[in-house]
C-alpha cells in the first residue's frame, strides 16, 4: 500500500520537476500549430470566445430567454461556469490522444511519458484566461464584480482541477493506446456530460428524469469544478460547506489515480509496441 | 570514469526480441493481460550478448532482415526487448534517414523541438541555432517544412541536430549513404571527432568499404543470431565470404536456405536459448535470470484490489448518505 502511495506521489513530483520544460513545450507546440494560419495564435482565443457567445445567444438571449440564476444574470452565471468547463472538458479531451501523438517525440530522449498529458492541459490555459476575462467583464458590467476573501479558494479549485486532469489524463492516454476506440467513446460521453455538468442550466430535482440528472450532477467531478468556480466568484460559499461532494470528488480522483498509475507503470515501456 | 574497473559503455546479455503476430486487435489486447497467446511468433533476435567499451566504433553488418534495425531500436530505447538485459552508460543519439523528424514542421522548428526535449531553454537554443543550421547546409530550406526536403537534406538535418546534442553513444544507421559526397565527408570528419573524444559509435552500413574504413570492431548478425563479434578485419572477411557463398547459390538453393533460417526464427523458444547457455557453462540461476521474460509490473494485485475496494466502499457510503438526506 505504501509503495502505491509513493509511486502515485512520485508521478506528481515528476510533473512539478518537469513543469518548466512542459511549459516551454506547450508554448512551442501551440505556436507551431498556429504558425501557418493567418490569424495565428489569435485562434486560441477566438475559438473559445465564439463557443461562449453561441451559448449566450441561444440560451441567454434570442431563442430562449433564461431567468437569472440565484439573482445572477444568466450570461454572467453561464460564462463563469463555462471558463471552468472549458478547462476540464477541453483539457481532458486533449489528454486522451496526448501520448499517442507525442510518443515519437520522446524516443531516444530522457523525458518521462507521463509529462505528455500535462503539456496538453497547459495548452488550454490561454483559452481559459480569455473566457475568464469575458466573464469578469460581464460581472463588472452587471455590477456583480465584488472581490472578496472567497476568491482565495480558486487556488483550491484550480488545484483540484489540475489533479483531476492529470490522473484522468494519464489513465485515458494509456487506455487509448491499448484500446483505440476509447477516444471516440469518451467523446460521446462528454457530449452528454455537458448537460449534466450544470453549464447551461442548474440541475434541480423534479420529476424522475430531472432528479436523475440532479443526482448524476452531484457525483460528477466536472460539475464539482464548475460549481466551485461559481461558488468562488459569484455565490461566496466556502468549499468545506459541501463536505459530501468534496469527499465524493476526491474519492473519484483516488480511484483514477490508482488505476491510472497502475496502467501507466505497467505499460509505459511497451506503449510503442501498440502503436 | 572508474579506472580500476573496466567499464563498458554498452553491455548486453542474451537479448531477444519476439514479434507476436496476431490475427486482430482484440487478440493483441488479450495477450497483454494473459501473456503470449499469439498464433505465430517471429524471433527477430535470438540471444545477443556483447560488451562495448568507450571509444569503440562498432560496425554492424548482416543481410537484409537479419535483425540489425531491431537491435538498433532496442539500443536506442524505441522498443523494449523481450528478454535479456541491456545496460547503457550514457546518452544516446541516433542518426538515421527518417529518424525523429516531424515532417509537418520546418527544419528550424524541428531543431527547436529536439533541443527543448533535451531540456534546453529557449535562450540556449537561440545561441546554438546558427551553428546547427550552418552545419546542416540547408540554407533557405531551413524554413520550409521537412516534407518538402529530399532524403539527403533530411539526413543532413538529422545529423546536425543529433551531433550538436553531444551524445555519449552515437548510432549511425545508413544515414551517410544518402547525402552527397561533400556532406558525407563533413559528416565523417565529425564522426572522427567523436572517435577522438572516445565516444562509442555504432555504425550500420551496407557499404563494406565504409565499414572497413571507420570501425575497429564489427558485429555480424545473421537471422537474429550473433555470428561473430570481433576485430574488424576478421569479421568483415568472414561476412564477405558468407555473402559470396550466398550469391553463388542458385536461386532455388538460396530460397530454401533463407526460408529454413526464417522457419528457425519462428519455432525458436527461450528453452532453446537456455539449453545453449547451459552448454556454454552458465549455471542454472544465471541461465534463468538471463532468459526471464522482461515483465512490466504495475502494482501488486492484492494492494491494488484492496485500495479500489476501500475507495469504492467509501463512495457507496457517500452516495447512501446523499440519498438518505436527499
Amino acid at each position: 500500500m505504501w509503495i502505491m502511495i509513493k509511486s502515485i506521489f512520485s508521478l506528481v513530483v515528476e510533473q512539478v520537476n518537469y513543469l518548466g520544460m512542459a511549459i516551454r513545450l506547450a508554448i512551442y507546440d501551440t505556436k507551431a500549430n498556429n504558425a501557418h494560419k493567418y490569424l495565428g495564435n489569435f485562434w486560441e482565443i477566438l475559438d473559445p470566445l465564439f463557443q461562449v457567445l453561441t451559448y449566450a445567444i441561444i440560451f441567454g438571449g434570442g431563442f430562449r430567454q433564461s431567468a437569472p440564476v440565484e439573482g445572477t444574470p444568466y450570461f454572467v452565471w453561464m460564462s463563469v461556469g463555462f471558463s471552468a468547463w472549458y478547462l476540464v472538458n477541453q483539457g481532458f479531451s486533449d489528454t486522451i490522444r496526448s501520448i499517442q501523438t507525442q510518443i515519437f517525440m520522446v524516443k531516444n530522449v530522457k523525458f518521462p511519458v507521463s509529462v505528455l498529458p500535462t503539456i496538453r492541459v497547459l495548452q488550454v490555459f490561454p483559452a481559459v484566461c480569455s473566457i475568464s476575462i469575458v466573464a469578469f467583464i460581464s460581472m463588472a458590467l452587471t455590477g456583480h464584480f465584488h472581490v472578496s476573501i472567497y476568491w482565495i479558494q480558486i487556488i483550491y479549485y484550480m488545484f483540484a482541477a489540475l489533479v483531476m486532469l492529470f490522473f484522468l489524463g494519464i489513465f485515458s492516454a494509456t487506455i487509448n493506446i491499448l484500446i483505440p476506440d476509447y477516444d471516440l467513446a469518451i467523446r460521446q460521453v462528454l457530449r452528454l456530460l455537458f448537460f449534466v455538468s450544470g453549464i447551461l442550466f442548474e440541475p434541480a430535482k423534479g420529476n424522475a428524469f430531472n432528479s436523475l440528472i440532479y443526482y448524476i450532477s452531484r457525483v460528477n467531478p466536472f460539475y464539482y469544478i464548475v460549481n466551485g468556480w461559481r461558488d468562488t466568484f459569484l455565490f461566496d460559499r466556502w468549499f468545506w460547506n459541501s463536505p459530501l461532494q468534496l469527499t465524493m470528488f476526491w474519492l473519484e480522483i483516488g480511484i483514477f489515480a490508482v488505476i491510472g498509475t497502475h496502467l501507466y507503470l505497467k505499460f509505459k515501456d511497451q506503449l510503442i509496441d501498440f502503436i | 570514469m572508474d579506472n580500476t574497473k573496466k567499464q563498458y559503455m554498452v553491455s548486453a546479455r542474451s537479448i531477444t526480441k519476439n514479434f507476436q503476430l496476431y490475427a486482430n486487435q482484440s487478440e493483441k489486447l488479450k495477450s497483454t493481460f494473459l501473456g503470449n497467446t499469439a498464433d505465430a511468433n517471429f524471433w527477430a533476435l535470438r540471444g545477443l550478448s556483447f560488451d562495448v567499451e568507450p571509444g569503440d566504433v562498432v560496425g554492424i553488418v548482416g543481410t537484409n532482415g537479419s535483425g540489425k534495425s531491431t537491435l538498433l531500436n532496442i539500443l536506442s530505447g524505441v522498443i523494449p526487448q523481450t528478454s535479456g538485459t541491456l545496460e547503457l552508460n550514457g546518452s544516446i543519439g541516433v542518426v538515421a534517414i527518417n529518424e525523429g523528424l516531424n515532417w509537418d514542421l520546418t527544419g528550424r522548428e524541428n531543431i527547436r523541438l529536439k533541443q527543448l526535449m533535451m531540456g534546453k531553454t529557449n535562450k540556449e537554443i537561440d545561441e546554438a541555432m546558427p551553428d546547427i543550421i550552418e552545419f546542416s547546409e540547408l540554407g533557405e530550406f531551413i524554413d520550409q517544412p521537412v516534407k518538402d526536403y529530399s532524403n539527403g537534406m533530411r539526413a543532413k538535418l538529422g545529423f546536425s541536430i543529433v551531433t550538436h546534442n553531444d551524445p555519449d553513444i552515437l548510432i549511425v544507421d545508413e544515414a551517410l549513404s544518402v547525402g552527397d559526397s561533400n556532406f558525407s565527408n563533413k559528416a565523417l570528419s565529425k564522426i572522427r571527432e567523436f572517435i577522438a573524444e572516445k565516444k562509442t559509435i555504432f555504425f550500420v552500413s551496407h557499404d563494406l568499404e565504409q565499414v572497413r574504413e571507420f570501425t575497429n570492431k564489427v558485429m555480424w548478425i545473421q537471422y537474429g543470431e550473433m555470428r561473430d563479434f570481433g576485430p574488424m578485419k576478421q569479421v568483415t572477411d568472414e561476412y564477405e565470404t558468407f555473402v559470396k557463398d550466398l550469391n553463388a547459390m542458385s536461386d532455388e538453393e538460396r530460397d530454401t536456405f533463407v526460408s529454413n533460417q526464417k522457419h528457425n526464427q519462428q519455432i525458436f523458444t527461450l528453452a532453446q536459448l537456455q539449453d545453449k547457455l547451459s552448454l556454454n557453462g552458465h549455471n542454472k540461476e544465471d541461465v534463468e535470470a538471463r532468459t526471464a521474460i522482461r515483465s512490466f509490473q504495475g502494482f501488486k494485485a492484492i494492494p491494488l484490489y484492496t485500495a479500489l475496494t476501500v475507495l469504492f466502499g467509501l463512495m457507496a457510503l457517500v452516495v447512501y448518505n446523499y440519498l438518505l438526506k436527499g
